[in-house]
C-alpha cells in the first residue's frame, strides 16, 4: 500500500477527482492530465494511479464503465459519481483552508 | 448516500464472487495504459523496445500493483480468509490431543444442550395446537382431603354449580376418558374416546372435518344421544362414507347419532381418541361419584388469578354447606399447558438447568484449552512475529482457528443431538405429554450455531487479544514464560474447581435418581403371585344382552369357568381394578360412628370376584374373604385393607363391624366387614398404601372388568386359548389391554426409569468435561513448568515423585471441586425431592460414591500430564530455557 512520496497524503485522491469532475476518462487519460493540468509539477508515477483509482471506485466516490477509447480499444473509464462530487467540494474546501494556513505560515517574516 | 452504499456493496459483491472477471478486467486495464505509454513513447520518437522499457518501470512493478489494486477491492480479505481457514485446519490437525479433548468438550455440551433444549421445546414451550391456548384452562379436583395428595375428579353437581356461578370463562365442559365397545355394522371394536359435555368443543375452538359440533343444549336430559367420530375410525369403519353422519351407532350398547367427524390432527390431553360421545347431564342425587374434569376458556381480560378467587370462593361455600370439618373444597384452575406437562415440567425443569451448567462447563473447558495452548505456542507466535507477521494477522488466525473447531463442534453436536433426541423419543414413556412433537427444528439447530459461534468467539478473544497486543522482541525475551498471570492461574484452577462441583452435583442427582429407580424395584406391590406368570386383560361387555346383572354375571361366570378349565391355569378372578395403577372406581364410604354421615373420605373400591385373593397372592390377615357364598341376594359384605383397619379400627377387630358406600342420600345397606387383607398398591408403585374396600363383583357386578389368571408359566403362553374361549362365548365382546403383570409393572416405571437414563447421561457428560477441564489445566502446567521441573529432576527427583507432583496438583484442586460440588449438591437436590422415592434426597451413600467416582476420573486425568511429566529430560528441558 505505498503511496505517491511526493504528494501529500489524500491529495491524490482529491486531484483524481477534481480531474473526472470535468470529464469521464480513463486511467491512462487521467495520467496524462494531471501532468498537463499540473504543468508537469505534480508526477504521479503510473503504477500508483490505478490502486488509487480502484479505491476511489470501492468507496463509491467514482464509477466505472467499459467502453471504447480514442485508441480504438475498450477502456475503463471512470466518472465522478454525485456523492463524490459532494465529497469533492467537501475536500476541496478543506484542502484550501490548509493551504492558507500553510501559506500564512510560510509567510510570517522572521522577527 | 443510499445509492452509493448500495453501489459499494455490489462492488464487494462483485469482487468475491466474479473474482476471474474482476481480475480479467483489471489485467486488461493495466494493459490498455501500457500499451498507451508505449504508443505515447513512440510517438515522441522512442523506439518500441525503449519505449516498453520505460512503460514497464513507470508502472513500477505490475503484479504489485495488480495486488494493491485486489487490496484496494478488499478481495484480499476473502483470500485471507480460505489461507486462514486452511492454516487452521492444519494447525488443528498437528495437535490432534488438543483438538480431540476441545472438539469433544463442545460436542458434547452443544449437543445435550440441543436434545434437552429440543424436548423442552416440544414439550414445554410449543404452545398447545388450539386456538388462543393460553386462555385455556383446566379445573381440578372437587374435592382435596388433606390426608391424600392425589387427585380427584368433579362430580356434576360440581360442574352443574360451576356451569350456573361462575363468570369468569366464556364456555365450560367437563368431560370424562372412557373406553367405548363399537358393535353393530362390523366386527365389535374397543375404541379410546370420551365422554364430554356440549361446549366441549367450543371451549377448544375446534372444526369439524365433516357434519357439525354439539348444540349448546346437547348435554341437557332427554335429548337424543349424539357423537363425533374421528377421522380415524370414520376411515376405518366407515371407509370414508359421508353418509355416515346422521346414522346411528351401537356404542356401549345404546344408540348414538353420529353428528360429525373430527380430523385426525385433533388430541387433546395428548391423546388420541375416536369418539367424542356427549355427556347427558342427568340431575344428581347426591355429590358424587367424582369423575369428571373440567375444561374451560377464560374470558378475555380474566387473569387466572381472578378465576382461581372466583372458584375458590365457590369451593368454599360448598365446603361450609355440606362438608364442613371433612374436607377442604377448592377447585383450582390451572393452566391446561401446565396440566398437560404437569409431571414432565419439573423434570425438564431439572434438565434444562443440569444441562445449561454442562455447556457452561464446555465452553469454559474449551477456552482453558486455547489458553493453555495459547500460551504453550508462544514461542511460535513470538517468532512468526519477529520475522514480521502482524499481530492483527495472528489474531484473526487465532480466531479463524476457533470458529473452524467451533464450527465442527457446532456440526458434530447437531449430529449428537440429533441422535439424542432419537434416544430420548426411544426412551421415553409412551403417555410422554407431546412426544410425538419432540423434533430437532429449525430453531433449535439455529441455537445450536448461535451457540457454538458465541462460545468460539467468547473463548477465541482471551488468547486472541493477547496476542495483538502483544510485542515480539519482549515475548522472545521472556522465551515463552510471559502470558500467564497469576490472575489468569487463579481463574483457570476457578474454572477446574466448578467443573469438579458441578460435575459433583450432576452425579450426586443421578445417583439419586438410580438409588429411587432400585428402590421403586424393590417396591413390595403387595400381591404374591409372580407378576410374570399373571395374565391380565380387560373385558367390556356392552351389547343390549348385558344391561341386565344377571346376564352380566353370568357372562362373566361363563369366562371365568372357561378360563379355570384350560390346562396350566391355577386360578381366575375379575375385577374392576388392579394394582399397580388401575383404579377405576373410587368413591366415599360410611362407617357409622367413625366417619361423618354425609360424605366421608373417598378412597378406592376394587370390586373382585371370590377368586381374586388367591389369583394374584394377597394374604387374608383375618376373617375371610369372598366366596361362593356370596352371591347375589344375599347379605352384601365387604373386605376391608390393612390400612383401613389401622386408620378406622386401630386396635380394634374391625370383623363383624359395618359399614357402607355413598352417602346417606344413596339407599346402599350397610354391608358387614368379613375379612381384613394385606395392603395393595392401588395408586402406583409410588404412591402410598390407601385404605380400600373391596366389594364382591359376584354379588353386583359392573363392566368393563379387568380379568386376571394365574398361570403354570410365562403368561403371554396362555392369552392365545383365553382370548379364543372369550371369542367363543360372545365375539362382540372386544378384548384391550392384554399382557402379563410384569409388563404392567415395566410401564409403571418408565417415568422414572426415563429420567434416571437422561440424569445419568447429564452426568456423565459432565464427569467426561471434568476430566478434560483437569487435564487441560494439568498438561499446560506441565508444559510451563518443565525447567522447574528439570532443575527438581536434575538435583534428585525422581518419576515417581514428579508423578506425586502432577497428580497432587490435580488432587487439590478436585478436592476443593468436591468440598464445594457436596455442598451445592445437598442444596441443590432438594429440588428432586418430589421425584425421589424410598431415598432421601441427601443420601450420604450417594453423595460418598459421588465423591469416589469424581476423584477417580480426577486422577485418572492427571495421569497422561503426570507421566509426560515423569519423563522430562533434564538436560534438553533445561537447554530450552
Amino acid at each position: 500500500m505505498s503511496r505517491p512520496s511526493d504528494l501529500v497524503q489524500g491529495t491524490l485522491d482529491l486531484l483524481i477527482l477534481k480531474i473526472l469532475a470535468l470529464e469521464p476518462l480513463h486511467g491512462w487519460a487521467v495520467s496524462q492530465r494531471l501532468r498537463q493540468v499540473s504543468g508537469d509539477v505534480l508526477q504521479v508515477s503510473d503504477g500508483s494511479l490505478y490502486p488509487a483509482l480502484h479505491k476511489l471506485e470501492q468507496e463509491g466516490w467514482i464509477t466505472a464503465e467499459w467502453k471504447t477509447s480514442e485508441l480504438g480499444r475498450r477502456a475503463k473509464f471512470y466518472s465522478l459519481t454525485r456523492s463524490g462530487r459532494r465529497n469533492l467540494e467537501k475536500e476541496t474546501a478543506g484542502w484550501e483552508r490548509l493551504s492558507n494556513a500553510i501559506s500564512h505560515v510560510v509567510r510570517l517574516k522572521e522577527a | 448516500m443510499a445509492s452509493r452504499w448500495i453501489s459499494v456493496v455490489h462492488l464487494r459483491l462483485r469482487s468475491i464472487l466474479r473474482r476471474s472477471q474482476v481480475e480479467r478486467e483489471l489485467e486488461e486495464e493495466l494493459h490498455f495504459h501500457l500499451e498507451a505509454r508505449v504508443m505515447h513513447e513512440i510517438a515522441s520518437g522512442r523506439t518500441p523496445e525503449e519505449a516498453r522499457r520505460i512503460a514497464l518501470r513507470a508502472m513500477d512493478g505490475m503484479e504489485q500493483r495488480k495486488e494493491e489494486c485486489r487490496d484496494m477491492r478488499h478481495t484480499n480479505a476473502f483470500d485471507d480468509l480460505r489461507r486462514d481457514v486452511r492454516y487452521a485446519v492444519r494447525t488443528l490437525a498437528r495437535s490432534p490431543r488438543f483438538t480431540v479433548a476441545a472438539l469433544l468438550a463442545l460436542a458434547l455440551g452443544i449437543g445435550t444442550n440441543t436434545a434437552v433444549f429440543s424436548v423442552v421445546h416440544g414439550v414445554l414451550l410449543r404452545p398447545l395446537p388450539y386456538a388462543e391456548p393460553e386462555r385455556l384452562v383446566w379445573i381440578q379436583d372437587g374435592l382435596t382431603q388433606s390426608t391424600r395428595s392425589s387427585r380427584w375428579g368433579a362430580s356434576i353437581a360440581d360442574f352443574l354449580l360451576w356451569q350456573s356461578r361462575s363468570h369468569s370463562f366464556d364456555a365450560l365442559a367437563a368431560w370424562t376418558g372412557n373406553a367405548f365397545n363399537v358393535t353393530g355394522n362390523g366386527e365389535a371394536e374397543r375404541v379410546t374416546g370420551l365422554l364430554v359435555t356440549a361446549r366441549f368443543f367450543d371451549v377448544l375452538r375446534m372444526r369439524p372435518l365433516r357434519g357439525r359440533t354439539f348444540a349448546p343444549d346437547e348435554d341437557q336430559p332427554g335429548r337424543a344421544p349424539v357423537t363425533l367420530i374421528s377421522e380415524r375410525l370414520w376411515e376405518r369403519r366407515f371407509r370414508r362414507d359421508i353418509g355416515v353422519i346422521g346414522r346411528s351407532v351401537e356404542i356401549n350398547g345404546s344408540q348414538y347419532q353420529v353428528i360429525g367427524v373430527m380430523p385426525a390432527a385433533f388430541r387433546f390431553q395428548n391423546r388420541e381418541a375416536d369418539l367424542w360421545a356427549i355427556l347427558t347431564l342427568n340431575p344428581p342425587t347426591r355429590r358424587g361419584p367424582f369423575f369428571l374434569r373440567g375444561v374451560a376458556r377464560l374470558r378475555p381480560g380474566v387473569t387466572l388469578e381472578q378465576a382461581n378467587r372466583e372458584m375458590d370462593a365457590l369451593g368454599a361455600e360448598v365446603e361450609r354447606a355440606d362438608r364442613k370439618g371433612v374436607e377442604r373444597v377448592r377447585y383450582p384452575v390451572t393452566t391446561l399447558m401446565e396440566e398437560v406437562t404437569g409431571d414432565i415440567r419439573p423434570l425438564l425443569v431439572v434438565l434444562s438447568g443440569a444441562v445449561g451448567l454442562v455447556l457452561l462447563i464446555a465452553v469454559f473447558n474449551v477456552a482453558n484449552l486455547m489458553l493453555a495452548r495459547a500460551t504453550v505456542r508462544q514461542r511460535e507466535i513470538a517468532i512468526r512475529l519477529s520475522l514480521g507477521a502482524r499481530g492483527v494477522q495472528l489474531a484473526r488466525q487465532l480466531l479463524t482457528e476457533c470458529i473452524v473447531l467451533s464450527l465442527a463442534a457446532g456440526l458434530s453436536g447437531a449430529v449428537l443431538a440429533w441422535a439424542g433426541v432419537s434416544l430420548l423419543r426411544a426412551l421415553a414413556p409412551p403417555w410422554l405429554p407431546r412426544v410425538d412433537e419432540i423434533a430437532v427444528d429449525g430453531r433449535v439447530l439455529l441455537f445450536t450455531l448461535l451457540v457454538s459461534m458465541v462460545s468460539a468467539v467468547a473463548f477465541g478473544l482471551v488468547p486472541a487479544s493477547g496476542v495483538a497486543r502483544s510485542n515480539a522482541a519482549e515475548r522472545l525475551k521472556e522465551g515463552g514464560r510471559t502470558g500467564d498471570t497469576r490472575r489468569g492461574g487463579r481463574l483457570r484452577a476457578a474454572l477446574v474447581i466448578s467443573e469438579v462441583a458441578v460435575s459433583i452435583v450432576l452425579l450426586a442427582g443421578a445417583g439419586l435418581f438410580i438409588r429411587s429407580f432400585v428402590m421403586l424395584g424393590r417396591v413390595h406391590t403387595g400381591f404374591q403371585a409372580r407378576p410374570d406368570r399373571l395374565l391380565t386383560l380387560q373385558l367390556a361387555p356392552t351389547g343390549p344382552g348385558y344391561l341386565e346383572q344377571p346376564r352380566l354375571l353370568a357372562y362373566w361366570e361363563q369366562v371365568l369357568s372357561h378360563v379355570r378349565a384350560l390346562a396350566g391355569v391355577e386360578s381366575a378372578a375379575v375385577a374392576i381394578t388392579l394394582p399397580p395403577d388401575r383404579v377405576a372406581f373410587s368413591d366415599a364410604f360410611e362407617i357409622p360412628g367413625r366417619t361423618p354421615k354425609e360424605g366421608g373420605p373417598v378412597v378406592p373400591v376394587p370390586w373382585v370376584s371370590y377368586d381374586y385373593f388367591r389369583t394374584l397372592g394377597i394374604p387374608v390377615l383375618r376373617g375371610r374373604v369372598f366366596d361362593r357364598r356370596d352371591k347375589p341376594g344375599s347379605p352384601g359384605v365387604k373386605v376391608i385393607s390393612e390400612a383401613m383397619a389401622r386408620r378406622y379400627f386401630p386396635g380394634e377387630d374391625p370383623v363383624g363391624q359395618r359399614l357402607k358406600h355413598g352417602g346417606p342420600s344413596l339407599d346402599n345397606p350397610y354391608g358387614e366387614i368379613i375379612g381384613v387383607v394385606a395392603d395393595v398398591k392401588y395408586e402406583g408403585l409410588a404412591g402410598e398404601n390407601v385404605p380400600v374396600y373391596y366389594e364382591s363383583a359376584d354379588q353386583y357386578s359392573s363392566r368393563p372388568m379387568w380379568l386376571a389368571v394365574r398361570t403354570a408359566g410365562p403368561a403371554r403362553q396362555w392369552l392365545p386359548a383365553v382370548q379364543a374361549g372369550i371369542r367363543a362365548i360372545d365375539p362382540n365382546v372386544p378384548i384391550a389391554s392384554a399382557g402379563s403383570m410384569e409388563e404392567t409393572l415395566r410401564e409403571s416405571t418408565a417415568l422414572p426409569q426415563f429420567r434416571t437414563t437422561l440424569m445419568a447421561i447429564f452426568a456423565l457428560s459432565a464427569l467426561t468435561l471434568a476430566a478434560v477441564g483437569i487435564y487441560g489445566v494439568l498438561s499446560y502446567s506441565v508444559e510451563r513448568r518443565r525447567q522447574e521441573i528439570g532443575v527438581r529432576m536434575a538435583i534428585g527427583a525422581t518419576p515417581p515423585d514428579v508423578l506425586r507432583l502432577v497428580i497432587g496438583q490435580g488432587g487439590r484442586l478436585a478436592g476443593v471441586g468436591m468440598v464445594l460440588g457436596l455442598a451445592g449438591a445437598f442444596a441443590l437436590t432438594r429440588v428432586l425431592e418430589k421425584m425421589l422415592f424410598g431415598v432421601s434426597a441427601s443420601d450420604t451413600l450417594t453423595f460418598a460414591g459421588a465423591a469416589v467416582v469424581v476423584g477417580a476420573v480426577a486422577i485418572a486425568a492427571s495421569l497422561i500430564p503426570a507421566w509426560r511429566a515423569a519423563r522430562i529430560d533434564p538436560v534438553i528441558a533445561l537447554r530450552e530455557g
